[in-house]
């Protein structure tokens, strides 16, 4: 039973290793997006609501529409959706490359609702006294607002990265492989149910470890 | 342009005729008002250099209200301010900015970062303006006596603590004037004490003016030397603060009225 497990294992190592580098590949991209484009997206939604410190109704119409839209899209049709798009920024809508476009866009509107979400919850009299202060608006985003939120949007990103990995799951359907196309076409499809449980094995395990390396990071920076 | 008006020289700040509204709309898109609250109604005064000024007055009276156009953070609906003979009801956005970095404020209740340590916080007003010599920073730690708690967070301080914090916070600039919106409110009475004799020697020796927005009578009693009656966004008088007890039977602002002044 043992030796048939190792054997399997061996025989599919690098289908399997490849599979997993393929996932790292989408989620880290999606990260990168998430960090760089969702969290200036979740600021400038909480700043430029009605009661925010900069309220602007067009640009929150934009800013938030856009988060709304693409997380109510369901992602097997957004990807789809998102085709011709694909094509003209990637040059292909299919593969690791084709897949990881669409991944962008899903990372950077959770991880904007989760950091709007996050910022709600600051102190308003914090607020208050940063512009009594004389702070500009960048400087309380920089200096107050991330600042305070700083663990809630670690903690939020260990979510919005786990997240990641379930959507990347489902992109093998344009080619860009990763553990969850493997556990389909390599496990269920072809009955190897071993090769199956091992990916959905991996999958958890890297979950498990992204979870407890972001909970312990977000409670060192929390000092309330 | 702003104006610089033909103010008393002795005076920090001048408030004429000031009346605040806040209309609420009932539909967005037509934008029509069918009810207003005024929350501010043709207030006067000034306020003296070196004096340490309260306004008091029940919750709901509109004293934040006038505190926050003090600062500019709201615009009156009609009057004038001026704050050292600046006009400040005149102001653009840069020039409030600039204002508000020299002008101390201690808001009511939790206002520091929990994540920055103290030093990090009282820092914070210099970091705004640019400055880059913290020097100061380490004074004003050591005047509100917490050269021992530096490097700790807030969460790990005492509510009196805290409030010192504040406090060194709004001194780091090196302001003219502090204003304080109810620094006592959530102190027990030893350490609503403490703080009150901070701000009195913070007064004497930054040599700044000082304005205390609280309900707090005993607060005000205390440290304040004169201080204006506001009620229901109306200002009844401004009484010069002597020492003697108060009739706990009165109504509200006739014990205020009579412990302040006689």
């Amino acid at each position: 039973m043992i030796e048939t497990l190792i054997q399997t294992l061996q025989e599919n190592w690098p289908a399997l290793a490849k599979a997993f580098y393929e996932t790292g590949f989408m989620v880290f991209f999606a990260i990168l997006a998430a960090i760089f484009l969702g969290l200036p997206l979740g600021i400038l939604v909480f700043f430029t609501r009605a009661d925010g410190l900069a309220p602007n109704r067009f640009m929150w119409v934009l800013a938030d529409g856009f988060v709304t839209v693409i997380r109510s899209f369901p992602f097997l049709l957004f990807v789809v959706f998102l085709i011709p798009l694909t094509r003209a920024v990637m040059g292909t809508s299919f593969g690791l490359a084709g897949g990881t476009f669409p991944l962008l866009f899903v990372a950077v509107a959770i991880y904007a609702r989760l950091t709007e979400q996050i910022l709600l919850e600051i102190n308003p009299k914090i607020l208050h006294t940063a512009t009594a202060m004389g702070a500009t608006r960048l400087q309380i985003a920089t200096r107050f607002v991330l600042s305070e939120a700083r663990p809630g949007l670690v903690y939020a990103l260990t979510s919005a990265t786990i997240t990641l990995i379930s959507y990347s799951t489902i992109l093998g359907v344009v080619g860009a492989g990763g553990l969850g196309d493997f556990a389909l076409r390599y496990g269920y499809q072809q009955y190897n149910f071993v090769l199956m449980y091992f990916a959905v094995i991996i999958t958890v395990a890297s979950v498990l470890v992204i979870q407890f390396v972001g909970h312990k990071l977000s409670a060192k920076l929390d000092k309330r | 342009m702003t104006k610089v008006n033909d103010v008393a020289p002795d005076n920090a700040i001048e408030i004429i005729n000031v009346s605040k509204v806040y209309k609420n709309p009932t539909n967005r898109k037509q934008l029509k008002y069918n009810s207003s609250a005024k929350a501010l109604q043709n207030i006067t005064l000034s306020v003296k250099k070196g004096e340490i000024f309260g306004i008091v007055g029940e919750s709901g009276a509109g004293k934040s209200t006038l505190l926050n156009l003090c600062i500019g953070l709201e615009r009156p609906t009609s009057g004038e301010i001026n704050m050292f003979g600046n006009e400040i009801t005149a102001m653009h956005k840069k020039q409030l900015l600039k204002l508000r970095r020299n002008i101390g404020f201690v808001a009511q209740g939790e206002s520091l970062l929990n994540n920055l340590s103290v030093v990090q916080n009282v820092s914070m007003p210099l970091k705004i303006k640019g400055d880059s010599d913290l020097s100061y920073v380490q004074e004003v730690i050591d005047f509100v006596g917490l050269t021992d708690r530096l490097h700790h967070y807030p969460a790990t301080l005492s509510g009196g603590q805290r409030q010192r914090v504040a406090i060194a916070r709004a001194l780091a600039s090196n302001p003219k004037i502090i204003l304080f919106d109810e620094p006592t409110s959530a102190l027990d009475s030893s350490t609503r004490d403490d703080i009150l004799r901070l701000i009195s020697e913070a007064r004497k020796q930054f040599d700044m003016t000082c304005v205390i927005v609280s309900h707090e009578i005993d607060a005000v009693k205390a440290v304040c030397d004169r201080a204006a009656l506001i009620e229901k966004g109306q200002m009844l008088e401004v009484v010069s603060v002597n020492p003697l007890q108060t009739d706990k039977s009165m109504p509200y602002l006739d014990q205020v009225r009579k412990y302040l002044s006689e």
